[in-house]
């Protein structure tokens, strides 16, 4: 089978199962306003406190709530019949690998999108249509490199027991640079000022180094998960 | 039944070598004591007394990566081989590198309280490099203690130590951009070649240490796998059809 053609369908299929039963979508969009709700309580939302918290709050919301998506990656209905019948199909591991990022990455895009506008709306703060581009740039690369990494944590944590509380274990200190640097570069679009060279070389480094060693590496977790089963 | 090891395998399990290290690993230690306590007078009249930290926490921090350089290497040659033996080269290493570690950010954590009065110092990009690795690397003892079927285990902790230290160097860099460089300047009379030799000279006895903790650490876990896999033939033998 073409690998293109396998992965545009694999992407489609995914998406009309969750587009039926939204219930990652429900789960993620809910997590990430409970988090913007929790953070209006837990700092004065005042505009001198968010004009060096606004970048934190909405990456710790996009994270927090995107790794519920990213657990949901293979777990399907907690029978792990997704991930089996995933590699059932005729396509080749690099792209059951791709796929998934691009689906999970969808999903988490989607929330991403309701928090940014949520955030705007609540907490009362404006974005120059340059300054949106650049944050909807900054999103979009550093979610890449977030979902990649995910993916595979992912792909390793969904059958073990307590595997929802380890994969956050191993992700988050993982996603660290990433962070800094999306946290450094949303808080200066926000403030009108460029982003400079450093945010763009920690997000590409990161995104480059994960999804290359994630695609060697998914082989290897598929091997472990069917002969460990 | 005769020992069918290879004569250094029989030489470097004998009890009497771990002895030999450990006598080696405590001279080394006083030795370097020594050298330091000569340093103490030239510190206190020269540079602050707290520098004196520094001849420990310098070969920690070395060692720490070498240690999770052992991870990275066992976890690699594990993915290639699937032998056993290289996993738990990388799981000890992980938990002596881990040991390291700790020793690393205490020492670090005492400079920061004598220079800074402040126990820790949120933008200080080397130790919180060093606090980002050390989570990463108890995740990684978190995986390798959380799951109970072995080649599961091996495979998947294998492949996390190769995420967890390619996150490294992304790590530094990112801390150092976004954090303010607040980590001690280089200071007059440090370039001394006999400062250096000293202070090399603890990368060399921490190592020496490390490395008789992690043949112990690795002579136990083989024990271990050993005696679980005999017990896992057992339950299989007897759960077989007559």
């Amino acid at each position: 089978m073409n690998p293109l053609r396998a992965y545009f369908s694999l992407v489609r299929w995914d998406w009309a199962r969750e587009w039926k039963r939204k219930e990652t979508l429900i789960a993620m969009a809910m997590m990430s306003l409970i988090t913007l709700f929790i953070f209006s309580v837990a700092m004065p939302p005042v505009q001198e406190v968010l004009e060096d918290t606004r970048g934190g709050i909405l990456w710790v919301t996009f994270v927090l709530a995107g790794t519920v998506g990213i657990d949901r990656a293979f777990r399907g209905d907690g029978d792990g019949r997704l991930l089996t019948g995933l590699l059932l199909s005729p396509v080749g591991r690099g792209t059951v690998y791709y796929a998934r990022i691009t689906s999970t990455m969808l999903g988490v895009v989607l929330m991403e999108a309701m928090t940014l506008g949520l955030f705007m709306l609540l907490f009362d703060q404006s974005l120059e249509w340059e300054g949106l581009l650049v944050v909807v740039g900054v999103t979009l690369a550093a979610t890449l490199g977030f979902v990649a990494v995910g993916v595979i944590l992912s792909a390793m944590t969904w059958s073990l027991r307590g595997g929802d509380a380890i994969l956050r274990i191993l992700l988050f200190p993982l996603l660290i640079p990433l962070l800094s640097a999306a946290v450094h570069a949303t808080n200066e679009a926000f403030a009108g000022r460029p982003i400079g060279f450093q945010p763009v070389a920690v997000i590409g480094a990161f995104d480059l180094v994960f999804i290359g060693a994630g695609q060697l590496l998914f082989e290897f977790v598929v091997d472990g998960t069917e002969t460990g089963t | 039944m005769p020992d069918q090891r290879s004569l250094p395998v029989r030489v470097l399990d004998h009890p009497a070598s771990y002895v030999a290290h450990g006598l080696l690993a405590l001279a080394g230690l006083f030795y370097f004591g020594y050298l330091v306590a000569t340093w103490v007078p030239f510190a206190i009249k020269q540079l602050k007394s707290s520098y004196l930290i520094f001849f420990f926490h310098f070969p920690n921090a070395l060692n720490t990566f070498v240690f999770f350089g052992g991870c990275l290497g066992g976890s690699v040659l594990f993915l290639i081989t699937k032998q056993p033996r290289w996993d738990r080269w990388a799981r000890c290493s992980a938990e002596v590198g881990v040991m390291a570690g700790f020793v690393l950010l205490a020492t670090g954590m005492t400079w920061a309280k004598a220079a800074w009065d402040h126990w820790w110092v949120w933008d200080d990009p080397r130790l919180m490099s060093a606090a980002v690795m050390m989570l990463t690397y108890l995740g990684y003892l978190t995986l390798q203690a959380g799951i109970e079927d072995p080649h599961k285990r091996r495979t998947f902790s294998a492949v996390f130590g190769v995420l967890a230290f390619l996150n490294i160097p992304i790590v530094h860099k990112a801390i150092e951009w976004f954090g303010e460089t607040s980590h001690p300047p280089k200071l007059d009379g440090l370039s001394d070649p006999s400062i250096i030799a000293t202070r090399w000279f603890g990368v060399l006895v921490f190592l020496i240490l490390y490395l008789l903790l992690l043949r112990w650490r690795q002579s136990r876990l083989t024990t271990t796998e050993e005696i679980e896999d005999a017990l896992d033939r057992i339950r299989r033998l007897e759960e077989a059809p007559r």
